[in-house]
């Protein structure tokens, strides 16, 4: 297929988007701050069906601790045009539970320097939604 | 509440100038607004033309009436995930659905081309009120600020 071929879009199953989350390590959260969009990228896993990623910023933590995110990952090569991205509603809660946060400390998301304070937090999907260009 | 700072700062912070470069590298980026209390976001392809960043879309679709005279926040990134290194450049501003044929026609020299099919012939410009990047240095994890 090349670039000039007309593409599609097709719907994935949430079982194709949980799939694919797996294969990938970076992605992007958004969230409203004081009502205005934001979006920046970060590392993150996937574990027991949530998103889990860490932060040691408490600015931040505080701006999105509790709120309504979207979780997005995609994978479009630029050359073919072609691939898939995933978007996952869910809200954002820090995880502060000691035997919550036992698995989560094997996954992979390598800590920051020694010392550092930092804070897991997850996302519970409530929606996933996505989409393959072909 | 006070508001939060969400910009990184630091050496790793990069220049103006700097996300404006790289903005013109890139050719797939991510914009996020706010539908109902709801952060969306939606992958596009865009063009950079100075510091604004501009899409199509289709002509008075979902995407048009959702971003058009909204607060868009425009996320464009290149990270390594063997290494997570690389950098990440955010643009912020209000979307605005270009009308005016003359201006349209200085668009069409952008030479942008919907990657996702169907008619998208509206095009949709987020002029920048704010502009900031960073360097992801190697190793680190979390979420890498703008």
């Amino acid at each position: 297929m090349s670039a000039l071929t007309p593409h599609v879009l097709e719907a994935l199953s949430v079982d194709e988007c949980l799939q694919l989350l797996a294969t990938r390590s970076v992605g992007r959260i958004a969230f409203a701050h004081d009502g205005d969009p934001q979006i920046f990228p970060v590392n993150y896993q996937l574990h027991e069906g949530a998103i889990v990623f860490r932060t040691d910023y408490g600015g931040l933590l505080d701006a999105i601790h509790l709120s309504i995110a979207a979780f997005e990952v995609d994978a479009i090569d630029p050359e073919y045009r072609t691939g898939w991205s995933v978007v996952v509603h869910g809200r954002a809660e820090e995880v502060w539970k000691p035997a919550e946060l036992v698995p989560l400390r094997t996954l992979n998301l390598r800590p920051w320097a020694p010392g550092a304070r930092d804070h897991y937090v997850r996302i519970f999907p409530r929606s996933i939604t996505g989409r393959r260009i072909k | 509440m006070s508001r939060a700072k969400l910009t990184a700062v630091g050496p790793d912070r990069l220049s103006r100038d700097e996300c404006t470069t790289l903005l013109r590298t890139a050719g797939l980026g991510r914009i996020a607004f706010i539908v109902d209390d709801c952060p969306v976001v939606v992958p596009v392809n865009f063009a950079a033309d100075g510091d604004a960043v501009v899409f199509r879309v289709e002509r008075g679709g979902p995407l048009e009436v959702a971003v058009a005279g909204s607060a868009v926040a425009f996320e464009v990134d290149s990270i390594d995930p063997a290494t997570r290194s690389g950098w990440s450049v955010l643009v912020q501003g209000v979307a605005e659905a270009v009308t005016a044929d003359d201006e349209v026609r200085k668009l069409e020299d952008l030479e942008l081309h919907p990657w996702a099919p169907g008619p998208r012939s509206r095009y949709i410009r987020l002029r920048a009120t704010a502009v900031s990047g960073r360097r992801v240095p190697a190793g680190q994890s979390g979420i890498w600020l703008g």
